[in-house]
């Protein structure tokens, strides 16, 4: 016999399919006026980045090797308005004017190794007790059919949000091949209830099949991107973690292989954003990357010099993020980071440090004086601001970290 | 006897686990991991590395496993996410069936399949199984190439009873649960869609079959 709760549930989960229209994408986020839908996705470049290959290129004169190592000509980096490239982010070159960068955000003194590090930039706090930013952003928001997107786990703290691994989305595109199964004998079979929304006509899912279908018959490959836009578009989520895992953690063998590593990261990023932009929302011409905030991160920065292995070893003292969204001015840059070389250092190692900013305009300083240091929760208090979240509502950053004004449209 | 193995199945499965991972759903429905050590059964051993012996990281939000830190599950009741993990499992299984043993996800998987896995599935029908495996060079030939209809109506019945009973129980079992009427009616149901399908091979009609079977609640309940 169904359970009443089963009942409720699965009327809430019919309702929700029923709700929607026919397999058109405009039709799942035929907001009602005055919203508009949004998306939020985080992109977690996994190892630690050695920002000055990408997103904090050295701008300056080729310094010493043995303060820091590059391995390009300082003044053949590209640059797109505001926005200087680094050899391994050019893959987002196209998307310069959707963009804005978060230079010398500091993370911590010593290295608290990946985990703790990769959780603080997700999260924007040290407290194990919060998610990532999608679990918290879940609490304020009523959660669609499938949750969180994600590809290898997101930490959910003290939380339990619905997670779908995006792996449990392949193969949707094949449906309807074969003649569906039907007996009368199904009384309260839950998985049969759903199984038969699958497969039914007007459903969310069915709108997920389609555009996973029409990927596939743009000649597609189907990848991570794909299945998290079609997630997206289809109305089953609006929130998703992507991991890329590019062997950045080069404590030995840094040039060229970290290089490599992590352009072929930026690549898969520039083909994610890619694909949102072909994806029509609605009727109004915005694609799904118009209304997708996305936070691209890594756990920390590389430290300057190279080690005895010709290696980089990890640098928690400066790091970058990017983001893209609606709430955002694009072409933006903020903060920054500096060398303090070997002569002025206390162990007489060079090392790479974020630089204060000017909390009004976002610029680096030279001095501390009436100025901030960018760490963690400052970016995270952005997203929550990007999203249209109070910031009351959010608990896991604290009410105190201000948030990069500068980069957001008023 | 799906009830005498029940405890014996949550034994296996205490036994194996590095750490607690005991959640079940809400409602009576299986632990995610009673689920992975049932389906095994049902494959004679069967493995695949998309629903292997543990519980991956990436299947345990699907299967609705607990969160660690607080103990409750993270999907209180089976959901989409299962059916894709069950539909995607299931496939796995079938194509290790047609895959070279030397690229087996497992090392004991050709030694099943040449073994245990046709007299498991195939009892009522082994007369007929073994004079099909005797014109094939393998029990795999036999799964990949050899199809349904070439089993007649009568063992093609008794073999979907005997798929029905392995996954869901006996008759009386099955009525038990209260989610269906009639378990003659949803036997004939399925032999008749099977038989339908009847010319493709024994591992596309096993495929279909227990896709349905073990998204059954009387499989996914204690």
């Amino acid at each position: 016999m169904m359970q009443r709760r089963d009942f409720l549930r699965l009327s809430g989960q019919a309702a929700l399919f029923l709700g929607t229209g026919p397999s058109l994408i405009s039709r799942a986020w035929a907001a009602p006026a005055g919203t508009e839908p949004w998306f939020f996705l985080q992109i977690h470049h996994s190892g630690g980045w050695d920002v000055t290959l990408g997103t904090d290129p050295w701008l300056g004169a080729r310094p010493d090797e043995a303060e820091m190592f590059i391995e390009y000509d300082p003044a053949g980096i590209e640059r797109a308005g505001n926005i200087a490239f680094g050899p391994s982010m050019l893959p987002l070159k196209p998307f310069a004017d959707r963009m804005a960068v978060v230079n010398g955000i500091f993370m911590s003194e010593s290295d608290n190794g990946h985990e703790a590090a990769e959780n603080y930039i997700l999260s924007g706090s040290t407290s194990q007790s919060w998610g990532l930013l999608p679990v918290e952003v879940l609490e304020t928001r009523p959660s669609k059919l499938l949750g969180i997107l994600h590809n290898q786990g997101v930490y959910a703290g003290s939380r339990s949000p619905v997670l779908t691994n995006l792996n449990s989305l392949r193969g949707l595109h094949v449906t309807g091949a074969e003649e569906p199964f039907v007996t009368d004998q199904d009384q309260g079979n839950r998985l049969s209830e759903i199984a038969k929304e699958l497969s039914s006509s007007d459903g969310n899912l069915k709108e997920l099949a389609d555009i996973l279908s029409r990927f596939a018959a743009a000649g597609e490959q189907l990848e991570d991107a794909h299945y998290l836009a079609a997630g997206f578009a289809s109305g089953l989520s609006q929130l998703g973690l992507l991991r890329l895992t590019e062997n950045l953690d080069s404590h030995a063998s840094h040039p060229t292989n970290h290089l490599n590593s992590q352009k072929s990261g930026w690549e898969k990023v520039a083909q994610l954003l890619r694909v949102f932009e072909s994806v029509e929302l609605g009727s109004s011409g915005r694609s799904l990357l118009d209304r997708t905030t996305i936070f691209i991160t890594s756990e920390f920065a590389r430290t300057a010099a190279l080690n005895t292995s010709q290696g980089k070893d990890h640098n928690p003292m400066t790091n970058s993020v990017v983001l893209l969204g609606p709430g955002l001015k694009g072409n933006q840059v903020v903060g920054g980071s500096h060398l303090v070389p070997r002569r002025r250092s206390r162990n007489g190692m060079s090392y790479h440090i974020a630089s204060p900013i000017d909390p009004a305009t976002g610029r680096a300083l030279d001095s501390r004086e009436n100025a901030m240091i960018l760490r963690p929760e400052n970016l995270a208090a952005t997203v929550v601001e990007l999203l249209g979240i109070s910031r009351r509502r959010f608990g896991s950053v604290s009410p105190k970290a201000a948030s990069l004004t500068s980069i957001l449209k008023k | 006897m799906k009830r005498l193995l029940m405890p014996i199945l949550a034994a296996a499965a205490a036994a194996m686990l590095p750490f607690e991972v005991q959640a079940s759903f809400r409602g009576g429905y299986r632990s995610p991991q009673d689920l992975v050590i049932s389906i095994h059964h049902v494959f004679a051993g069967l493995r695949s590395a998309r629903c292997g012996d543990m519980l991956s990281p990436d299947d345990r939000s699907s299967l609705g496993d607990n969160n660690l830190q607080t103990g409750e599950p993270i999907v209180d009741l089976p959901g989409t996410p299962l059916i894709r993990w069950i539909d995607n499992c299931v496939a796995a299984m079938m194509t290790e069936l047609a895959t070279p043993p030397e690229q087996q996800s497992s090392r004991e998987n050709a030694a099943i399949i040449e073994r245990d896995f046709v007299p498991h599935l195939f009892a009522p029908a082994l007369s007929r199984m073994s004079a099909l495996r005797a014109e094939q060079s393998s029990w795999a030939e036999v799964l990949t190439r050899r199809t349904f209809s070439e089993l007649t109506a009568g063992d093609r019945d008794q073999v979907v009873a005997h798929w029905i009973e392995l996954t869901l129980g006996t008759p009386d079992e099955i009525e038990a649960f209260g989610r269906m009427r009639d378990p003659a009616k949803f036997h004939r149901d399925l032999t008749d869609y099977l038989s339908r399908a009847g010319a493709s091979p024994f591992n596309e009609i096993m495929k279909r079959a227990f896709s349905i079977l073990l998204k059954r609640d009387e499989f996914l309940l204690y």
